[in-house]
């Protein structure tokens, strides 16, 4: 017999692992059935007449129009999109449009898409953003300019942008996008347990309060659940500067760019940019935190994650904190429990207004500036420029076509409940399903059906959100700053802001000493060189623009 | 050998063991933390982390990344790009190396060094890009899957540098005996350049099975697509249900339903098994592959 070597028993040991694991791993129940072929429009076949053996022309192709999706914030597979693309085509051609759509899902999103301008690849149209690619490509000629497109062929699009919308995302007085659009503004607070609130007997938090109203039960938390952080506060972004964010919606950065040093408080009562130190709220919000890090409300050292936007987060749906600062209450008021109990069985979250927007304490500057776009190609054959405008202005048209886009075919990719919501079919894995969140999809977000089991409070928190009764609007939010000529002095102060800003915004250091330090090495930095220049070019706008500035309705 | 018996060797030697079955370890531990993770539970993993032991074993992250079809095809893909492209890769090389390396060639320097000089320079992503999609039209094909790759400039000086250091009588006995550059270079160099062969051939493998880059950027609407890339979108899938979940506001889309931080380790060990199951049947000739890289003038 020959003698096992070891090199041979490796071999074998190879292969019965591998056989191992795959035997092991073969699925208990069958795979899921792939997302079906749409059923055929259902429509009585027209009449046809036996064809003349020469005097039949030629069926029409339709014409192809590719939409590059985008990436972020939903799962894509092509077999799962090109299904809903087929029914969508189906129904346009039905109707009488002859196109057909189709999607282009790039697995490498920020590598690929610039390279699909550069290769004169054939797409029409893509999600692009002002924070993403669209100033460089807009620089570039590469975008085209639609306003005599969409003013001839797509009237519904922009009836359902709004026609305000519309007009103040347009860049020097051209539009390269179709603004996407939902709410007027957030509603920061607080996502906390409310299990454990009520367990402690706490009082809830009061709008009208603000975050000294949270103290209560982040005690509670503290003295009676040991190993669990009180409140997760991040160390960037401020958030732990909770009651300096109460107003956060009315201030105004440097092109969106939080870490300057500056703002301009409230763009109704004035447009003169200041040091944030010298606003009386962020002293106030500055003492309050160092206050919640003195009596181990918050952590010694913040949390803080390279992986993770919100690690805070993170730590709320496993368990290991009580309460975390929230940009918006959306998520409070219905997905977070649901996440969180996938981990803690009987947790429940809740989320609590900390602005006072809701109570009437305070009014927001509603955002007509949108962050999100759907952008059209400007290397592409005409036909298919119109085309692609044809495609959008027939998917505004109606409920029916914006269902199919956002939630796919239904019946198998989800299921219609009345008044105005929708649910997940059972069996169907979620991961995989076909959606289309409405801040990538190119279509309004209110036009999008809500969670069938969507508690009444979240159907009234962004129905406040989304009416514009509960915002003021403003002219000055149209002003935008030129980048180029700041770029040095944005670069130096960015650099310097995280350590400076370190102290007061995690509540490490008293406030005087936090501030003081603050100010000195945001001063060596060139902010007050920044300051001025932002100020020359605000107070330039202004005076260009005052025609526009007292024809706006507000 | 007269083995030394004094007490400084002995103390080195149990030293260097020590120190040498404790890189080992180190080496290993990462792939077994990887293992149990992708075996653990995915509530644990996620409440206790990562960590060489688990508490509640679970074959759910495999099951969710071997179920469905996209798996099976990425299987079916990347084995016949990597057959065929390390196959093609090998007759390629080996070809341009052997030009390289035959002394009756003139110019073979300075073809040498235009090979060398696409180490160190190219034209860039785009006009790779613009090339391999609009000139070579290779957009939605299994083709583009393996001819970007298939001529590899460091390899092709590796293997020169081995054929150079071939006995140089047998080819010319071969020559004398009417034997063409085509009957030389494969009834006799590539016959005796199986280190090199098996050596290169591993390396293009590898290459080969864990690239996504090109499935990323050359295929479009195409139905198949390599396994690294249908894992990189289930990856990419996961983390977008989590971002949606961190962005507060966006309902969880079902995550409980996902074993999200097992599937990535999963992920790992499924990529890599095959490469791992491939080493004992080319583990002899890698130790000697690994000392041709002695590219001399």
């Amino acid at each position: 017999m020959e003698r096992l070597t070891r090199r041979r028993l490796l071999k074998l040991t190879a292969f019965g692992a591998g056989a191992a694991v795959l035997t092991a791993c073969r699925p208990a129940t069958p795979a899921p059935a792939p997302t079906a072929e749409p059923a055929a429009p259902t429509k009585a076949p027209a009449a046809t007449a036996v064809p003349e053996p020469t005097a039949v022309p030629a069926p029409v192709q339709p014409v192809v129009v590719t939409l590059v999706e985008s990436w972020f914030g939903v799962p894509q597979f092509q077999d799962v999109v090109d299904p809903v693309c087929k029914q969508v085509s189906a129904m346009m051609q039905d109707s009488g449009l002859n196109v057909e759509i189709r999607s282009m899902i790039l697995e490498d999103h920020e590598t690929k898409y610039p390279l699909l301008y550069s290769s004169g690849a054939d797409f029409q149209c893509a999600f692009d953003a002002p924070w993403h690619r669209m100033p460089s490509l807009r620089s570039q000629g590469a975008l085209l300019a639609l306003d005599d497109l969409f003013a001839e062929h797509g009237q519904k699009v922009i009836e359902g942008v709004t026609q305000k919308i519309w007009d103040f995302n347009k860049y020097e007085g051209v539009s390269y996008g179709i603004p996407i659009g939902y709410i007027y503004n957030e509603c920061p607070g607080v996502v906390l347990r409310q299990d454990l609130l009520e367990k402690y007997g706490v009082q809830p938090p009061d709008p009208n309060v603000g975050w000294a109203s949270v103290k209560p039960f982040l005690e509670a938390i503290r003295d009676n659940e040991p190993g669990m952080i009180p409140l997760a506060t991040r160390a960037y972004k401020g958030d732990c500067m909770a009651d300096f964010n109460q107003w956060q919606q009315t201030r105004t950065h440097p092109a969106g760019n939080e870490n300057t040093g500056i703002v301009i408080p409230d763009l109704r009562k004035g447009q003169k940019w200041v040091n944030i130190e010298d606003i009386e709220a962020f002293k106030l919000g500055g003492q309050l935190l160092r206050e919640f890090w003195e009596e181990h409300l918050v952590p010694e050292v913040p949390i803080s994650s390279d992986t993770s936007i919100s690690p805070g987060r993170d730590y709320f749906f496993q368990g290991k904190a009580a309460a975390v600062v929230a940009n918006g209450m959306g998520g409070g008021l219905y997905g977070d429990t649901k996440a969180l109990q996938a981990v803690v069985p009987n947790g429940r979250a809740w989320a609590y207004d900390m602005q006072g927007y809701t109570t009437g304490k305070r009014r927001g500057i509603g955002a007509l500036k949108q962050w999100n776009f759907i952008v059209f190609h400007g290397n592409t054959p005409r036909e298919k420029q119109i085309a692609a405008v044809q495609f959008w202005n027939w998917l505004y048209s109606g409920q029916e076509q914006i269902d199919l886009w956002f939630f796919g075919i239904e019946g198998t990719n989800w299921i219609k409940t009345e008044p105005f919501g929708y649910k997940d079919p059972e069996g169907v894995d979620p991961a995989r399903n076909y959606r289309k969140e409405w801040y990538v999809s190119g279509v309004q977000g209110r036009f999008r059906r809500v969670p069938a089991d969507a508690p009444k409070e979240y159907l009234e928190h962004y129905e406040f959100l989304t009416n514009e009764r509960n915002w003021d609007f403003t002219p000055y939010a149209a002003f935008e700053l030129d980048i180029k000529p700041i770029e040095t002095e944005l670069a130096s102060v960015n650099a310097a802001y995280d350590e400076a800003a370190y102290g007061w915004r995690t509540g490490t250091m008293p406030m005087e000493e936090s501030t003081a330090r603050f100010k000195q090495m945001m001063d060596a930095a060139g902010r007050p060189s920044l300051l001025e220049k932002c100020q020359q070019q605000i107070d330039a706008w202004i005076a260009a623009n005052q025609d526009y500035i007292k024809s706006f309705g507000g | 050998m007269v083995e030394d018996r004094s007490w400084g060797s002995l103390v080195f030697r149990v030293l260097n063991r020590i120190f040498l079955g404790g890189f080992a370890l180190f080496c290993l531990l990462p792939f077994w933390v990887m293992i149990v993770a992708a075996l653990t539970d995915d509530k644990e993993l996620g409440t206790r982390g990562y960590w060489i032991w688990a508490e509640k074993w679970s074959l759910d992250a495999f099951r969710y990344v071997l179920a469905g079809r996209d798996i099976q095809v990425g299987y079916r893909t990347s084995v016949l790009v990597t057959v065929t492209g390390t196959l093609g890769a090998l007759v390629v090389m080996s070809g341009l190396a052997y030009v390289l390396a035959t002394r009756r060639f003139r110019q073979r320097r300075k073809m040498a060094f235009y090979v060398f000089f696409t180490m160190i320079f190219n034209g860039g992503m785009i006009p790779w890009f613009i090339t391999c999609r609009n000139l070579l039209r290779l957009t939605d094909t299994i083709w583009a899957l393996i001819l970007p790759m298939m001529c590899n400039a460091f390899w092709v000086l590796v293997m020169r540098g081995f054929f150079e250091r071939l006995p140089q009588e047998i080819l010319e006995s071969a020559v004398i005996d009417g034997a063409s550059d085509a009957v030389l270079l494969y009834r006799i160099v590539l016959p005796l350049s199986s280190p090199v062969l098996a050596t290169v051939g591993l390396f293009m493998a590898v290459d080969y099975w864990n690239d996504w880059f090109l499935g990323v950027m050359l295929l479009d609407f195409a139905d198949f697509r390599p396994l690294a890339v249908i894992i990189m979108s289930m990856l990419r899938s996961i983390q977008s249900i989590l971002t949606a979940l961190q962005m507060e506001g966006a309902p969880p889309l079902g995550l409980s339903q996902v074993p999200a931080y097992s599937v990535r380790m999963a992920t790992a060990a499924i990529t890599i098994g095959p490469i791992i199951l491939m080493v004992p049947f080319v583990q002899r000739y890698f130790v000697r592959g690994l000392t041709l890289g002695g590219v001399k003038g």
